[in-house]
């Protein structure tokens, strides 16, 4: 520590990161750490076969391919809040830019039961799409649009300051040199809203890949139909089968991670891109 | 540079015709807006409430003041007031560390302290019972000792520090950041001590950013489901926290009930929103006061 | 081709930003619209440009009136303050820009595209950065990147708002007598921007100078620094003094004063405060017996040099010439 009061001419260098990490260890790391080592109690050969029977491998497929599809819809319509909200002006443009933030701010078992209500077949809307055949609670698609709502706000939240920022000259420009609008969007204004685009998108991907509470309520749970992968871990706990619940449990730990380090690289790459700092 | 009357009109209005879609496509593109925000947003809103009183007053009223669901109020109240101050100390020391400071693998210690945003739930959840459980590595010990964690308050309390864990850092360390460490400097020159420097001169100016925190933190940890519902087990008026008594009444088909609770929650996300975007509004008006003061 | 403006107005809300503006700019012409920040110039510039509407009035291109022409028709280049270069592509995507964006039945093909944006580029004197990123480029690059990119769509009419605000002092200097020996070359009608008057001393053939939304005069650099129109000009061109004469206010620049040991009937007693005899000028500042005020006088170098006055000596002015408005 010597060497440290030399260094930093600020007091508390000791203090304050010895509590961040005692804390960050006792919290996080040591318990996260726990399913690693817990999974070491299979062997290799038991937990591959944990982690790909059939039913759990449906759930896979539900939770990556409705996530995938919650991500897109929000990609595009992210934007197009964003746009909206940074571009135009309309009555009643305030309300809707702080309700943004709703999925973020409402308990996702509350968003579970009322989007539930609503698509059951005799909810609000439920009851106009039943009749066209089109099943929304207790299907896939219920999972889809629940994923949806709570992970609506990364995208628009991403983009909205970079579009807030973005110089009105290089608009300009583009159209004196005889560029049209939508030539001036996507040849000069997508790109330069890509990164916080797809940063966007990767965040809504993880954060609907583990979601939990918003899903079990308009999913139905059905094996092998409708059943995501953190229902499949409580159910493993449920049945006392610590072991199972760990080993899938590790699975989706390492999808995260490789995701979060994804987006982190992203976010290096778009602020390193073409020799700007 | 100062700003003239007329720069600061050319930056409103500057270039209507050039830089701007036509009419129709505007207003389609707003309409799909709000067909998209109104489908998503404000129709599971509007449901929370018209189903909370469907059956009437009566009824709304007996779910919110029932014995269990008081219970369950309580509880979730205990958990967010220990979660958010313990949160609330780490994140100033976190980005104190942080940010006052240089030293090795700090990138790397800012993606582990955003590490939990990165766990589902239902993981945070099971990562306490794997160590607190009957078949955790202390449940053997905890037993012996008469002590209860999972499915207990303290299972409940600890995974909602779990992911509600990074909220006031995240919020702290990049404002402190761009704050620099001149004030403190300067306070150090003075001779202020450490904790007189924290509290008299980064404290307030940080005060925004803490407040956003601490509101982001006590609506994630009110609002908590998936962890907390793996270790409470669910036992009425003991360890069901608010989200899990809707749960519960839902499973029941009490759904008057379980949206009477719910609303109240919808409620507490409502006054959430307003108070983020008050917490916003000042600091975007403080921020443009200084920098009113150093242009002027 | 030749500009012609009339009877322009335009407000932003309670503001007027230009007020009844006439100006003809003939064809090949090389035109400063010089003032103050914030007297409508720029405001001007883009209206030719077609970025911005006029409230009333109108503009004509070549006897056609363009007044509701699009930005896109107008076949004008503009070159923005910052350069507005797009950041994610190269400085040749940059320059070809504006050929690729047209539409399939005049868009050249891709070798005549490359032929066009090289040749560009070595009349910038800039081919070697073709595949270099704006970013990577000094300032002084950046604004002749921006200005290839302008004259890459072939233009009528070039239109440059404050081309050399953003450099410094040196790049200044040798980009503005670039870019005479530029329109020399090439003749194309060109009005730019500027709130520095020695800038359009140098390089216009025209001078349009403006001040609180309304032009004050407009003539050669020579007419309107010799003989200026208002008070304004006066003062915004070079260093002035100003005198309270029987008949108003007079003007006479610091050159225009002879100074001498004897007083006579018209002369003006004051005292030499200060002496500043760096380069073949020799500043004086006097401040005078009656009024205390201060008076900035140039002498050339030789004629100090025989005066030889020392600082604190009385000494009589008489200015030589004196414009009264």
């Amino acid at each position: 520590m010597a060497s440290h009061k030399k260094k930093h001419l600020l007091p508390g260098f000791g203090l304050s990161l010895g509590y961040t990490l005692v804390y960050l260890s006792l919290i996080v790391l040591i318990p996260l750490a726990a399913v690693f080592i817990r999974t070491t109690e299979l062997s290799l050969h038991e937990f591959w076969a944990v982690v790909t029977t059939p039913r759990v491998v449906a759930t896979y497929k539900l939770t990556f391919g409705a996530s995938l599809l919650a991500a897109l819809i929000n990609l595009i319509f992210g934007l197009l809040t964003a746009w909206v909200l940074v571009r135009y002006q309309f009555f009643g443009k305030k309300v809707l830019d702080a309700l943004v933030d709703l999925p973020f701010a409402l308990p996702t078992a509350v968003a579970g039961i009322a989007l539930t209500a609503i698509y059951a077949p005799n909810g609000w809307l439920g009851q106009w799409l039943e009749p066209h055949g089109i099943k929304v609670a207790f299907t896939p698609l219920g999972v889809v649009v629940a994923l949806t709502f709570i992970s609506l706000p990364f995208v628009v939240r991403t983009v909205q300051p970079v579009l807030e920022d973005f110089s009105a000259e290089a608009e300009e420009a583009a159209a004196s040199l005889g560029a049209n609008r939508w030539q001036t969007f996507y040849k000069i204004i997508l790109p330069a809203i890509w990164p916080a685009l797809l940063t966007g998108f990767s965040l809504a991907f993880a954060r609907a890949v583990g979601e939990y509470g918003s899903v079990i309520f308009i999913a139905g749970n059905m094996p092998m139909i409708s059943e995501i992968t953190p229902l499949m871990i409580i159910t493993k706990l449920e049945q006392y089968d610590y072991a199972g619940a760990t080993a899938i449990a590790v699975v989706m730990l390492v999808i995260s991670f490789v995701l979060l380090l994804l987006i982190n690289l992203l976010q290096w790459w778009s602020n390193h891109r073409h020799g700007n700092k | 540079m100062h700003t003239t009357q007329f720069q600061q009109y050319q930056g409103k209005v500057a270039s209507k015709r050039a830089t701007s879609e036509p009419t129709w496509v505007r207003w389609s593109l707003i309409g799909l807006t709000l067909a998209f925000l109104g489908l998503f947003l404000l129709v599971p809103l509007a449901a929370v409430f018209a189903e909370a009183l469907r059956k009437g007053w009566g009824v709304y009223l007996a779910a919110i003041t029932e014995a269990d669901a008081l219970s369950a109020m309580k509880l979730t109240l205990i958990a967010s007031l220990i979660s958010v101050p313990l949160n609330l100390v780490f994140g100033v020391a976190a980005a104190w560390a942080i940010t006052k400071f240089d030293f090795k693998g700090k990138s790397f210690l800012i993606t582990l302290i955003d590490l939990p945003f990165a766990v589902s739930p239902v993981i945070a959840g099971l990562i306490f019972v794997l160590i607190f459980g009957l078949q955790g590595w202390f449940g053997e010990w905890l037993i012996d000792h008469d002590l209860k964690v999972i499915f207990a308050i303290p299972g409940i309390v600890l995974a909602t520090i779990f992911v509600t864990f990074p909220f006031v850092a995240r919020e702290l360390i990049p404002l402190m950041q761009a704050q620099g460490k001149e004030e403190e400097e300067a306070a150090l020159v003075l001779g202020a001590s450490g904790w007189k420097m924290l509290w008299h001169v980064t404290l307030p100016n940080v005060k925004w950013g803490l407040i956003y925190g601490v509101i982001l933190t006590n609506a994630r940890a009110m609002g908590e489901f998936g962890a907390v519902s793996v270790v409470s087990g669910h036992i009425r008026g003991l360890t069901n926290t608010m989200p899990l008594h809707v749960e519960i009444l839902y499973n029941e088909y009490n759904y008057a009930a379980a949206f009477a609770v719910a609303s109240l929650l919808t409620l507490l996300a409502l006054v959430t929103l307003v108070l983020k975007t008050y917490v916003e509004w000042q600091a975007s008006r403080d921020a443009a006061a200084i920098e009113k003061e150093v242009t002027a | 081709m030749s500009i012609t403006i009339q009877q322009i107005n335009k407000g932003f809300g309670q503001f007027s930003a230009l007020r009844d503006i006439n100006l003809q700019v003939p064809s090949g012409e090389l035109v400063a619209l010089l003032g103050p920040s914030g007297c409508g110039k720029t405001t001007l510039l883009r209206i030719i440009a077609g970025l911005e509407t006029p409230d009333s009035g109108q503009i004509l291109f070549d006897g056609v009136d363009t007044t509701h022409a699009d930005v896109r028709e107008r076949q004008v280049g503009f070159v923005f303050q910052h350069y507005a270069l797009f950041r994610h592509m190269t400085v040749f995507e940059n320059v070809a820009f504006g050929l690729r964006v047209r539409p399939k039945e005049t868009r050249p093909s891709n070798a005549e595209i490359k032929k066009r944006v090289h040749d560009l580029l070595k009349l910038v004197q800039l081919d070697w950065l073709a595949d270099r990123y704006p970013p990577q480029l000094s300032g002084g690059q950046r604004q002749r990147i921006a200005l290839a990119r302008a004259l890459a769509v072939e233009p009528k009419v070039l239109l440059l708002d404050e081309p050399f605000g953003a450099l410094d002092a040196k790049v200044r200097k040798d980009l503005r007598r670039w870019l005479r020996r530029l329109h020399d070359e090439l003749h194309v009608t060109s009005v730019f921007v500027t709130h520095d008057q020695e800038e359009a001393l140098e390089v216009a053939d025209t001078i349009v100078v403006m001040n609180h939304g309304q032009v004050e005069q407009v003539g050669s650099p020579q007419a309107v620094y010799d003989n200026p129109a208002t008070p304004f000009v006066y003062e915004f061109l070079g260093n002035v003094n100003a005198f309270e004469t029987p008949q108003g206010k007079g003007f006479v620049r610091p050159y225009e004063i002879s100074v001498s040991r004897e007083a006579d009937a018209q002369s003006i007693a004051g005292s030499l405060t200060y002496v500043h005899s760096v380069g073949s000028l020799v500043r004086l500042e006097i401040k005078r017996a009656d009024n205390e005020q201060y008076v900035d006088v140039e002498l050339g170098r030789e004629q100090f040099n025989q005066l030889s006055f020392k600082q604190g000596e009385t000494v009589y002015l008489k200015p030589t010439q004196l414009r009264v408005f």
